[in-house]
């Protein structure tokens, strides 16, 4: 039995907005009521897990052993993110059903190279600026 | 180059062991069995209540009707209608009014009956047409099948686990298999908001049920007994009843006075309205006390049926406990509330882009999270309810001294609770002070700013802003967690970002203004899901001297980096 993604590009990190392609395999003993790739976010950390699908490919009976290429434009957010009490990351997971066999791929969704790190950022940081007075109305 | 990322995840247990299972369903089978006795109890009791419904009339004379004490000290009195009927030729007698037990503590209820079957009267009863001899001359509706869902309760919870003990995980029996979380997603979401729309429901219907008893049908009483008459009454006889339960000895005053209108005598043991008639066996016994047979008393009568009357029509702190179901009734309506607005949450929002473009352009006016009058209410709503519940321990601590018996244990055991009802008193009148404070009005533009931008707060005051002497405002971003812990549910909060717009104690700065400040765009923007969740908001904090500080809070929408800013074209 084997699940597959194989995702298009050569970095697990995707800037928001852009697009998440690549192929779904699966070689399985039987054919399966239908295989699902879904692209979602989860949270973890001290909060009861929040899970939200954002997009899916549904293949409805299809053979025991196939492919299928897929395209998914990812949304501006959420981040994925890192602080005190939440996790949030991104994945795409393969799912054969009804049985639930499953091969997850993690993604990194985010403006830079990470995951944003929240606990990292202190107070007041550089590039604020302050005006008091009254309002120019 | 292709890419394949492993999970590398297996948090899936291999499975359970065959003895864990079977503990588990003995375990669950206690709930599965007593439950669905239970259930057939219920149901087939119902079912034979219906039946009555469709027993064939006869026509009957009423022999004799009265009241007859059963022996019985919880429920006294019994109605007795002897009524006769001929069916084929041959006479019966029965004096049953209705199929089953129509025993009551209260003299008034027993009555009623025979008030409505005097001697001669002619009648219709309903015969069994199995055993012509089993006659009822009333038909009930099956109440008790609105019971039926909580031993069903059990019944789902003993086969849910019985289930889950057994189900096939997906994937099981096959190694290093893993877990998929977005199947939650699938699975999870419709049904723990039917889960919470469920139990909502069943604390709305528990709570109603038991404040109408408890809260509307006492007041009721209270309110139109204000216009009831006052009669001369004879105490016929006081006893003390007592009998077992679950919790010990339960005693009650059964005070039986007679009183005479229009020169007709009526008899009855209402004492109050009070739900709660029985209690211990020091206040029950100085109720007797109070109340020797043969005394004379007075009562006061409705004048428009005279046969209900009150011996003691004002207010007593028993009646306080009336409140208690109202807590259940509220957490109901929340759930129910709750489960509805997750559901339409949970709906995606089709224009969600064009939304965010709407208000990124727009000033917008910030709401606090809280208005002055909500606050009261919410805070008064809180004092009152705790307080009542407290109220009734405390008066019972209380009575105890007042009669030289103190009960210590529940004397000490109140007073951290004595002390936040009081603080919530306090809160109360703290609010109340604090809702005469300045109204800040707080506007930012653009209305949900961006990672990244520069966000502009103006703000200005209702009311008399020279009382404030010092003003501070903070952007603040932080992390908001919830989760359950047993029966409970917590949120926790973690700021991790703070920015200070505003901190002056110049009065002409305090009054209008306006400040600036960049949003960083490596942090995280506004993020809201059912359990988690990244809150940005506006702390306006105004000090005033000797009074409570203007304090509110404006939460507002951290929108993400800009599509164009991200993938430049």
């Amino acid at each position: 039995m084997t699940l597959r993604i194989d995702i298009t590009h050569d970095r697990q990190w995707h800037l928001p907005g852009e697009n998440v392609s690549g192929r779904a395999v699966w070689n399985l003993d039987a054919a399966p009521e239908a295989v699902e790739l879904r692209l979602f976010w989860h949270t973890s950390g001290k909060g009861t897990q929040d899970v939200e699908i954002v997009k899916d490919l549904r293949i409805d009976n299809p053979a025991a052993s196939g492919e299928r290429d897929f395209s998914f434009s990812l949304p501006l957010g959420p981040y994925s993110f890192s602080g005190s009490l939440i996790t949030l990351a991104w994945a795409l997971e393969l799912v054969a059903l009804p049985g639930g066999d499953t091969e997850r791929v993690q993604l990194v969704v985010a403006p830079v190279p990470a995951e944003i790190r929240l606990e990292s950022l202190g107070r007041g940081p550089a590039g604020h600026s302050i005006h008091i007075g009254p309002s120019k109305r | 180059m292709k890419l394949k990322i492993g999970s590398g995840s297996s948090s899936r247990l291999d499975g359970r062991s065959a003895a864990g299972k079977g503990c588990l369903t003995l375990f669950f089978l206690v709930f599965l069995l007593m439950g669905s006795a239970f259930t057939i109890i219920i149901i087939g009791e119902a079912v034979r209540e219906t039946a009555v419904w469709f027993w064939p009339e006869v026509d009957c004379t009423v022999i004799s009707s009265g009241v007859e004490e059963t022996g019985d000290d919880e429920d006294p009195y019994a109605p007795v209608v002897v009524f006769e009927y001929r069916i084929d030729g041959r006479n019966y007698e029965s004096h049953k009014v209705v199929r089953g037990s129509s025993t009551s503590s209260s003299y008034d209820k027993a009555r009623t009956p025979s008030d409505r079957y005097p001697p001669g009267s002619r009648a219709t009863c309903r015969v069994n047409p199995d055993i012509p001899g089993d006659a009822v001359l009333e038909r009930r509706l099956p109440w008790i099948a609105l019971v039926v869902f909580l031993p069903l309760i059990f019944v789902a919870v003993g086969g849910g686990g019985i289930y889950a003990a057994w189900k096939r995980d997906p994937g099981s029996g096959t190694p290093a298999q893993t877990e998929s979380i977005s199947q939650r997603a699938r699975l999870g979401s419709g049904l723990s908001r039917k889960i919470a729309l469920a139990m909502g429901l069943l604390f709305t219907a528990v709570g109603g049920s038991l404040s109408v008893f408890l809260l509307i049908l006492p007041a009721a009483g209270l309110v139109s007994a204000v216009s009831w008459v006052e009669h001369p009454a004879t105490i016929r006889a006081s006893t003390l009843r007592s009998w077992s339960t679950d919790d010990g000895t339960s005693y009650r005053a059964d005070v039986l006075y007679e009183y005479t209108v229009e020169g007709r005598t009526w008899i009855s043991n209402r004492r109050d309205f009070s739900p709660m008639s029985s209690g211990g066996y020091a206040g029950a016994k100085a109720v007797v006390d109070m109340h020797q047979a043969g005394n004379s008393t007075t009562c006061f009568v409705d004048p428009g049926n005279p046969s209900r009357s009150v011996l003691d029509r004002g207010f007593r702190p028993q009646y306080l406990i009336g409140l208690f179901p109202l807590a259940f009734l509220l957490a109901g309506l929340g759930l129910t509330a709750h489960s509805f607005r997750s559901r339409l949450q949970s709906v995606p929002e089709i224009s969600e882009q064009a939304h965010h473009a709407e208000i990124y352009a727009a000033q917008l006016d910030l709401k606090p999270d809280a208005g002055p009058v909500a606050k009261i209410v919410g805070m008064g709503i809180f004092a009152a309810v705790w307080n009542g519940i407290i109220s009734i321990f405390v008066w019972q601590a209380v009575q105890g001294i007042r009669r030289g018996d103190p009960e210590w244990a529940l004397t000490i055991f109140l007073i951290p609770f004595v002390l936040v009802g009081l603080a919530l008193i306090g809160g109360v009148f703290y609010t109340i002070l604090a809702s005469f404070n300045p109204r800040p009005r707080l506007t930012i533009s653009p209305g949900a700013p961006r990672l990244g931008t520069r966000l502009r707060a103006e703000w200005s005051f209702r009311g008399q802003v020279k009382r404030i002497h010092h003003l501070r405002i903070v952007l603040e971003g932080h992390e908001k967690a919830t989760y359950r812990r047993g029966t409970d549910t917590h949120t926790d909060r973690e700021a991790f970002i703070s920015l200070d717009l505003v901190d002056t104690s110049s009065e002409w700065e305090i009054a209008r203004g306006s400040a600036d400040v960049e949003i960083p765009e490596d942090t995280m923007h506004s993020f809201n899901a059912t359990n988690n969740a990244v809150v940005w908001s506006l702390h306006l904090q105004g000090e005033i001297a000797r009074w409570p500080d203007v304090s509110e809070t404006f939460d507002m929408e951290v929108l993400p980096l800009a599509r164009e800013r991200l993938l430049p074209r």
